[in-house]
């Protein structure tokens, strides 16, 4: 992206941001604040629109091809959500259906995916999975907590990862950890 | 492929708002069994203001912020056509409706012969209304309101169109309702998350 910002009623909630992540890369960027970085987070999963600046995933602009950005990105939120589903089983499957996905396959590899991040929490690891289940080129985490760092790596494999942060403390503590060798 | 995401958001949807389509339907059988000796005309109109009411409240509930947290949010992060969300979204307060008035006139006709006009009727009206509360709930602030207030209007507008040529009135609706959905998929398309 590039002085990407997002505006509403004449505030400015999240932005100027100039950056760029590459395949394979991971980017821990810091914000001024917490929403900055959960609107900036949803910005670049194309979630929310910008108000103005340049916002490219891969070679999809998200206010122009939503459907194709969203195919290769991944989000994962902050706050931990009530689960509306009776099991995991059932929250791959409505996303396998929602992506297009083969669904027996798609629960599998979302329990495979579920299997490598023990450890985290399931009101952080569902979400995750879910947004990896589609195997996306670009992982957009609002907020991740760096101790789940290595997990999420792991679970991640190739996946670009992009994750915003509260300050600069959070998000130099959470570059650490995903940094050190697994 | 598409047909996969519609019909499982359809189900989904269905399956947690299951105890509330079966409360309408059962209030919407009780008062057609209150009013089995009443005319056509009452019974036109007690089944316009159960089914509208019926639909609003589905469609309020349906929308309602963090009542489908998570579910809206697999729903937003898909990779799905706006369109595609409207119509599967708009699919639920519908089948209440449907479910709702089906439940009203299988009362009604078990104690006196329903009108195939009026049926038809009250869940086009109905469905109109639940179309606009829907757009309502994804509108900002003084856009819902109006629509909430075209939502209970059209109940009202389908009693005062019975006296009129009925293929008129069902013509007109039939419109109404494609207008509302399509106003339903443009509010969607605009709504804010951030809001």
């Amino acid at each position: 992206m590039r002085e990407a910002v997002c505006e509403r009623r004449g505030r400015t909630l999240a932005g100027p941001a100039t950056l760029s992540v590459e395949e394979c890369e991971h980017l821990a960027y810091a914000c001024e604040s917490a929403e900055s970085a959960r609107v900036l987070a949803m910005m670049a999963a194309g979630l929310v629109r910008r108000s103005s600046g340049t916002l490219f995933v891969a070679a999809f602009d998200p206010c122009i091809q939503p459907v194709q950005a969203k195919r290769i990105t991944g989000f994962v939120p902050h706050e931990a959500v009530p689960h509306a589903f009776a099991s995991f089983t059932r929250y791959a499957e409505y996303r396998a259906a929602l992506w297009g996905l083969p669904v027996a396959a798609s629960v599998v590899r979302a329990r495979s995916i579920l299997a490598k991040l023990e450890g985290v929490h399931e009101q952080f690891a569902y979400p995750l999975a879910g947004a990896l289940l589609a195997a996306p080129r670009l992982l957009v985490l609002d907020r991740p907590q760096a101790v789940y760092a290595a997990q999420i790596l792991q679970a991640a494999g190739k996946c670009a990862i992009f994750s915003t942060h509260a300050g600069e403390r959070d998000a130099e503590r959470f570059a650490e950890r995903i940094a050190e060798p697994v | 492929m598409r047909g996969a995401a519609t019909l499982a958001i359809v189900t989904t949807r269905l399956r947690k708002e299951a105890p509330a389509l079966a409360l309408c339907a059962g209030v919407c059988a009780a008062a057609a069994y209150l009013q089995r000796f009443g005319d056509a005309s009452v019974q036109l109109a007690s089944a316009l203001v159960f089914g509208t009411l019926a639909g609003i409240a589905i469609a309020m509930l349906q929308r309602a912020p963090g009542r489908f947290r998570e579910i809206e949010l697999c729903e937003s992060c898909a990779p799905l056509y706006g369109r595609e969300l409207a119509r599967a979204t708009a699919a639920v307060p519908l089948a209440a409706v449907v479910g709702s008035l089906a439940a009203y006139w299988c009362v009604a006709a078990f104690y006196e012969r329903a009108e195939a006009d009026a049926v038809m009727l009250s869940a086009l009206a109905a469905g109109t209304a639940t179309l606009l509360a829907l757009a309502a709930m994804v509108s900002s602030s003084a856009a819902r309101s109006a629509l909430l207030l075209f939502a209970c209007a059209a109940g009202a507008a389908a009693y005062l169109l019975y006296d009129a040529p009925i293929a008129v009135a069902i013509g007109a609706y039939v419109v109404s309702v494609y207008v509302a959905l399509r106003q339903y998929g443009e509010a969607l398309a605009r709504y804010d998350p951030l809001r």
